[in-house]
């Protein structure tokens, strides 16, 4: 712990010093907060080798580290120029990567979910398409900002399918809240084609 | 007879959903999507050889001489000038020009993760990073600088002598330290975490439905991991891929082995968008049209035609998915910077 203390005041981190000392092994792991995603152990050795010492030690104040410092690992950061005051950063800034923020996820009737799009580029088929009636639906997940997540056709054919496909997912909603608190959203969109175009969506 | 009836009923829709699985990359092993993800993880450490390990030392040398344009005969070229950062460590020709005036005829291939190679060159002539360093360097068409040349001119720079005197403390300057060094340096030259690699890792958002069906494509119908396997997206092999070509590839190391002959070794996929054309001689263009050989080809029918080079009958749509996936390899990769040379 002298070490880790030691380094911590090198670094400036002095105030962090009684709450880290404090943490166990099983809590050690600081909450992830929002932000990049803590280094792994090749990030980390690649900013050794091609970054500062500086520059090395911000990363890992800012991002914490995501992995355990094994003989293996910590052998290759010391060959890689990491010393003692490194080392016990980063020992310090281990933080777990399992626990993600989970958005809850709502299903919004397609009804509804069509009077909050902002941007809805239009489905385009390719030259030589058939000019026939077509209709796609897919499942589609808005993200917690608006944007298509992701999008699945559960109905409808090539070149239909593919051409709807990559219409939905340039959609643009505004954001769905619950209870005051941003949610992502599952809905159905349903495109429609005649003539050899889209001839309106049903969301 | 009722509970007969919902027997076989049950049998065959089993059997139903059984053939519309897609077909398993390996016999007998169906595929799985979270297994198959477990293959790509990367790696936590770099593989430096016990006779070379890093020092910081080295990599500077390394990068200098890497750099260094007054290591070839013109004065003109350097190892950069044919695997530039900007170009995902490649360059911009299809085949390279070696020496001024000097077509080559073939693609200059990537040294991105070159530290975990097994073999090395297209062909796979040098089996170490070391040994790998110094052939550009001599070869005629290339830098075209005997070694002791090189040795004797870097010699003459004092700023050079300290940093071998600093990286190789035991050892003199000679072809072997050249060597040692630029071997060094490439090896810290790996690819940064990418979209694909977060996906990897859990981030279940951070690649499209599109890419992820392009990665279960990839490991089953269309069989690309039978040679680009593992996080580095190569079997580190060689395999005929049916181009009408004259170069026999790894022919010319093992003559004698069918399978050799016009065979070139797998390349990484890693930031793979980045390094257009495609291939050892860079005859196509894009990533849809490497696609579009794989599945459809034509390809030359000889006997060291690899067995993989068949048919894959992929629709428009799974094409886009598989190139959609394969721009998920591309990196955040540390920045480069550009050493000053010694004088």
């Amino acid at each position: 712990m002298k070490v880790t203390i030691l380094a911590l005041g090198i670094l400036g981190l002095g105030g962090s010093i009684a709450l880290c000392a404090q943490s166990t092994p099983a809590s050690r792991a600081a909450v992830r907060q929002k932000g990049a995603r803590p280094l792994t152990a090749i990030e980390l050795l690649l900013k050794l080798y091609h970054g500062t010492p500086n520059s090395v030690a911000a990363a890992i104040k800012v991002r914490g580290v995501g992995f355990d410092v094994t003989p293996a690992i910590e052998a290759q950061l010391v060959e890689a120029g990491a010393d003692k005051t490194l080392l016990a950063l980063a020992a310090l800034r281990r933080i777990e990567t399992a626990p993600r923020v989970v958005v809850p996820t709502v299903r919004i009737s397609p009804a509804a979910q069509a009077k909050k799009i902002v941007t809805k580029p239009q489905a385009v088929l390719p030259a030589g398409a058939p000019d026939t009636y077509a209709k796609v639906t897919m499942d589609v997940n808005v993200g917690s900002d608006g944007y298509v997540k992701s999008a699945r056709v559960t109905s409808g054919s090539p070149p239909f399918s593919e051409a709807a496909l990559t219409a939905v997912r340039g959609y643009v909603y505004r954001p769905t809240s619950l209870d005051d608190e941003v949610v992502e959203v599952s809905t159905e969109v349903a495109i429609e084609f005649a003539g050899g175009q889209a001839s309106g969506a049903k969301n | 007879m009722k509970s007969w009836t919902s027997i076989v009923l049950t049998l065959l829709l089993a059997v139903i959903a059984l053939s519309a699985a897609p077909p398993p990359a390996k016999e007998g092993a169906p595929y799985d999507r979270e297994s198959a993800m477990k293959d790509f993880k990367r790696p936590d450490t770099i593989p430096f050889p016990d006779d070379n390990r890093y020092t910081r030392a080295r990599a500077e040398l390394g990068k200098a001489l890497f750099f260094d344009p007054r290591l070839s005969a013109t004065g003109a070229i350097a190892c950069a000038s044919c695997h530039r950062p900007q170009f995902s460590w490649t360059d911009s020709t299809a085949t390279s020009i070696g020496a001024p005036g000097m077509p080559l005829n073939r693609r200059s291939p990537t040294i991105l993760n070159i530290g975990w190679a097994e073999a090395l060159f297209w062909d796979g002539r040098a089996n170490t990073l070391e040994e790998q360093a110094l052939g550009p360097l001599v070869a005629d068409m290339e830098m075209n600088m005997p070694i002791d040349k090189a040795v004797a001119q870097l010699k003459e720079r004092p700023a050079y002598v300290q940093m071998f005197e600093q990286a190789y403390p035991k050892e003199t300057i000679s072809g072997v330290t050249i060597g040692k060094a630029i071997a060094t340096f490439e090896r810290t030259i790996v690819s940064g975490m990418s979209p694909f690699d977060e996906w990897i890792m859990g981030d279940d958002s951070a690649i499209s439905d599109g890419a992820k069906a392009g990665f279960d494509l990839f490991n089953s119908k269309a069989q690309c991991v039978k040679c680009h396997s593992g996080w580095n997206f190569t079997d580190d092999s060689f395999h005929d891929l049916g181009f009408e070509q004259e170069d026999r590839g790894r022919g010319k190391i093992l003559p004698q082995i069918q399978a050799a002959q016009f065979a070139f070794k797998t390349p990484t996929l890693r930031n793979i968008a980045q390094r257009a054309p495609y291939f050892h001689d860079g005859s196509l263009r894009n990533l849809e049209e490497v696609v579009d050989h794989y599945s459809d080809g034509p390809w030359l029918k000889r006997p060291s035609l690899a067995e993989e080079m068949r048919k894959l009958e992929l629709t428009a749509g799974e094409k886009r998915s598989l190139v959609e996936f394969m721009k998920t390899l591309t990196g955040a990769d540390e920045p480069m910077t550009l050493p000053v040379l010694p004088n």
